[in-house]
């Protein structure tokens, strides 16, 4: 995938936006604008997270750049020289560091849900799926192993073309769960503009969140950790210390499905001109996983089936 | 149908919501200030990250991104007889995480009708 789009007079996507959202990437690249009415393009060079060179029709640099702000409606691309990117590589970060499979308890825990902190109703209960549990795991071979030390981050180009992290698959009785790489899905952000059934909208503007703070420190959460249960794995990952019951091959793989997750929340905060997403979580059938933002890392609360979303948000 | 989303959608800490199938807006009533381009790219977006993580083996029923703005909640119908079609959505604004657990369930037995019909 890569990043592409509408820039629009009246868009929450603007041209500083876009520039912003490809120097997040740190990769080099040309950001391609075709002004469709009059057929004329625009290319911005982009290199070393910052505007190198532009070009529009026989303007260059900051004039160009000027005429092209002044002008609407853009359809962009952005289109990374890094051939990393377009090769298909998977981030490093999805293997472990020993080879093993991330042994990940909790999936194999099929016992009813528990009620998380922070939830005022009960939890339906979800029966042991034995009969599931006993199908053939269609988890692909290992992946290649990598070590940490020597794994690139994953850019969200790489992240989104490849598909998101992988799952630790669902576990068999006395068998711990394998990481699943299998990733090729390509999400864009380039929409075309289908007919729209809008009703009036309401005339006041979205109110800010009630429960909002500010990012959490590790320290802060350690008591949260602690009330972790069996079924509901709650854990920290900070730079410089780690908190909860999950090992350092366990640890890999929420780190890579964290940032994966939130660098697709970003896509969607884009689109409406949000902010750096803050926490977000994803519920399946047979597992849900939420992450959270902090000052020096992220805490994350790993469930098993049954879980609601809404069930997913109790990280302080 | 659109009075059901409205009512949906009247839920206190729910600003607005879109319906779609896959990327194919079908209804919204997001704030006027995103407009009816913001919302179909939301829709493209939502359904393209959903559709990525089905591909990777990661069928995605529910999905929830918090933002210093506001907060995305995504409830997915479930995938019905015919598995070629295209599933529905139902992206909300929200305003108020409270509001998460109440529009949940009249949102998946909304889809649920979506899917059989």
């Amino acid at each position: 995938m890569a990043i592409a789009g509408t820039i629009e007079r009246t868009s929450p996507i603007t041209l500083p936006r876009v520039l912003e959202r490809i120097f997040d990437h740190e990769q080099p690249g040309l950001l391609r604008l075709k002004h469709k009415e009059s057929g004329r393009s625009a290319e911005v060079k982009i290199d070393r997270g910052a505007v190198q060179e532009t070009v529009f029709g026989e303007l260059n640099g900051d004039q160009a750049m000027k005429e092209i702000s002044q002008t609407f409606p853009w359809e962009y691309e952005f289109v990374s020289s890094d051939t990393s990117i377009t090769t298909g590589r998977l981030p490093a970060q999805l293997t472990t560091p020993s080879g093993k499979r991330p042994a990940l308890k909790l999936v194999g825990a099929v016992k009813p849900m528990m009620i998380l902190s922070g939830q005022t109703g009960p939890r339906a209960e979800v029966s042991p799926t034995v009969e599931k549990a006993k199908t053939p795991d269609p988890t692909p071979p290992e992946p290649q192993v990598t070590k940490p030390a020597e794994a690139k981050p994953a850019s969200r180009l790489m992240q989104a073309k490849n598909g998101p992290a992988p799952r630790p698959a669902a576990a068999k009785p006395g068998q711990a769960p394998a990481a699943v790489v299998q990733a090729t899905a390509t999400p864009t952000t380039s929409a075309p503009q289908s007919k729209a059934a809008a009703v009036p909208a309401p005339a006041s503007p979205p109110s800010p969140l009630r429960r909002m703070s500010s990012l959490p420190t590790a320290e802060s959460l350690a008591d949260w950790v602690a009330d972790g249960d069996e079924y509901a794995l709650r854990f920290v990952i900070a730079e410089d210390r780690n908190i909860g019951n999950v090992a350092e091959s366990e640890m890999a793989y929420f780190r890579a499905d964290a940032a994966s997750l939130m660098e697709r929340a970003s896509l969607i905060g884009d689109v409406l001109g949000f902010s750096p997403p803050s926490l977000a979580a994803l519920v399946e059938s047979e597992r849900a996983a939420a992450y959270r933002r902090l000052a020096d890392g992220f805490a994350g609360i790993y469930s098993g089936p049954g879980s609601t979303v809404d069930s997913m948000l109790s990280i302080p | 149908m659109t009075a059901e989303l409205q009512a949906i959608s009247n839920t206190p800490g729910i600003t607005g919501l879109c319906l779609h199938r896959g990327a194919e807006i079908l209804h919204h009533n997001l704030p006027a200030t995103y407009g009816d381009a913001a919302a179909t790219d939301l829709c493209h977006v939502v359904s393209g990250i959903f559709s990525a993580y089905a591909n990777a083996e990661r069928p995605v029923t529910q999905g929830y991104f918090q933002y210093p703005e506001s907060g995305i909640l995504v409830v997915k119908s479930a995938r019905g007889k015919n598995a070629a079609a295209k599933e529905c959505f139902l992206t909300f604004l929200v305003s108020d995480q409270n509001a998460i657990q109440t529009v949940l369930a009249p949102a998946r037995a909304f889809l649920a009708r979506q899917v059989r019909a």
